[in-house]
């Protein structure tokens, strides 16, 4: 995936997250999470590591929000009621069907965390600034997308600094109390503001002083991605899967089920 | 360009970069502090949604100084937080709830050619303060009772006890700047982004569509916009606004 253009690496993402909300099988869903697994470990992303079994574990603790949100709220008719409950008008109802359906839109949150976790590991501020470049996207667009990037890592770091300075001169941030750790919040707060605009006029007057325009039609880039066959490929085949998931939706039927049918 | 009376011209300075690499570096800011309320203060059953969501306390700061610019500081920043809670391609459709964040207060001052600056003459501070706390209470208290039929009576209740509130505060402090603030900066930007946040969970299909989880999202979004936008929003708007209006950066009126 690192080897493919940026253009087609967006277009994986956004296509197979749009097919993610076109099925409406669980196990066509599993297939696209096998699918997303494999793409994953053919970028070659260490992703059985301990950085990023921290990062997967916690985000699929937090999806369990999402699993909860749809047995407390879902409120879907099945033929097994697992348990149901009335606190004043909100009707609580977990029914196999609830379980179904809250597993679905867990998968499918699943998948695409996964298909954006896989993308900007796979892919560095560079890569995507001359992808964009390669696509004629403008030049500014493009530099306000590096600087952004840029700035997330930047404003990482000086929260961490700032907080550190604060807690080196004594200030208590594990056990203060809720108005003190509010004071302390607004404290780095404007701490970070005024580092910001600082910052803002540095970058500004650099890039005023080395003349570049908002617009310019003929500007060059050092690095070029040229679209290769292989993009092409990929682009297609995701173009046609997109299609044939509409195509199901519409007939109602699984990508799963069809197969089997076939067979 | 124009002539003024003393004969000086009054030039008037279009986008620069300066607009441009300030809305960069305040989508850098405001995303880290997305993400860490929604890891650090998440309301129960809904991703996405923090109970104390720190990022929005920059939000409306940055809309009334960078106008435009902070709006879409706000919306970008959302983007990436939709893109780490697994929203995939929506969090586009989703994020304009924190566009509204900063858009509602920028349109009430700019339609009012109302001074952003807050703090310029604030007078008995302390009690203002004081009586922000009660309004910001008893505006949670109002939703849930909204929210609740049986306790219909405790939301009017409320709710005359806020306008009454918002009255005093006029009173001991009469300044248009500072009753903009209140109600479109922190009550008007609270609830137009709850109401487009959770509505947009649910168009999306991340949260079920019921009423229930409606109005319990709602209630979760508002109360924790509300209580950062009070406590941290205006503390910075009154000390660093007057400040940052004498800096290249300052936005005067939509874009530049």
């Amino acid at each position: 995936m690192t080897k493919l253009h940026p253009i087609t690496r967006i277009s994986i993402v956004f296509i197979l997250s749009i097919i993610a909300f076109l099925l409406s099988n669980i196990f066509d869903l599993i297939i696209l999470l096998i699918f997303d697994l494999i793409l994953g470990i053919l970028t070659k992303i260490p992703i059985f590591s301990r950085k990023f079994r921290k990062i997967i574990i916690g985000f699929l603790i937090a999806n369990v929000s999402v699993f909860i949100a749809w047995c407390l709220f879902g409120k879907i008719s099945g033929k097994i009621i697992f348990f149901e409950a009335f606190i004043g008008n909100w009707h609580i109802l977990i029914t196999d069907q609830t379980i179904y359906g809250a597993s679905i839109v867990t998968i499918r949150v699943i998948i695409m965390f996964f298909l954006m976790l896989f993308f900007f590991i796979g892919t560095s501020d560079r890569d995507l600034i001359h992808g964009l470049r390669s696509i004629k996207v403008p030049f500014a667009v493009s530099l306000i997308i590096s600087i952004t990037f840029r700035g997330l890592s930047m404003f990482q770091q000086e929260y961490s600094i700032v907080k550190e300075a604060m807690m080196t001169r004594g200030v208590e941030f594990e056990h203060a109390s809720i108005p003190r750790k509010i004071y302390n919040f607004i404290q780095i707060f404007m701490v970070i503001i005024i580092l910001m605009f600082k910052k803002t006029e540095d970058m500004a007057a650099s890039i005023e002083s080395r003349g570049i325009p908002f617009r310019s039609k003929n500007r060059t880039t050092y690095h070029y991605f040229p679209f290769q066959k292989k993009d092409y490929t990929i682009l297609i085949g995701l173009f046609t899967l997109l299609l044939f998931s509409i195509y199901l939706t519409l007939i109602n039927k699984s990508f799963v089920f069809l197969f089997l049918e076939l067979f | 360009m124009s002539e003024s009376s003393s004969g000086m011209e009054e030039v008037r300075v279009g986008v620069t970069w300066r607009h441009l690499v300030a809305t960069a570096l305040a989508t850098g800011v405001s995303a880290i502090l997305a993400i860490y309320a929604v890891i650090a203060a998440p309301v129960a059953p809904f991703p996405g949604v923090s109970a104390l969501y720190l990022a929005a306390a920059i939000y409306v700061p940055l809309s009334l100084w960078l106008g435009m610019w902070g709006c879409f500081a706000g919306y970008f920043s959302c983007v990436i937080l939709g893109f780490v809670s697994g929203f995939g391609p929506w969090t586009f459709f989703w994020s304009i709830a924190d566009f509204i964040e900063g858009f509602v207060p920028l349109v009430a001052f700019r339609a009012f050619k109302a001074d952003v600056d807050i703090g310029a003459e604030l007078k008995r501070p302390k009690v203002l303060y004081i009586l922000l706390a009660v309004l910001v209470v008893n505006l949670i208290i109002a939703v849930v009772a909204g929210y609740v039929e049986i306790l219909s009576i405790l939301w009017i209740v409320s709710l005359i006890i806020s306008i009454v509130l918002i009255i005093v505060m006029y009173v001991i402090n009469p300044s248009r700047s500072w009753l903009l603030y209140v109600i479109f900066g922190i009550f008007g930007a609270a609830i137009c982004s709850a109401l487009w946040g959770i509505w947009g969970l649910i168009a999306i299909g991340i949260v079920p569509p019921s009423a229930d989880a409606f109005w319990v999202g709602v209630i979760g979004w508002f109360a924790g916009d509300l209580i950062v936008l009070s406590a941290i929003a205006t503390p910075i708007m009154v000390s660093l606004t007057g400040k940052i209006k004498q800096t290249s950066i300052y936005v005067e009126k939509w874009f530049s």
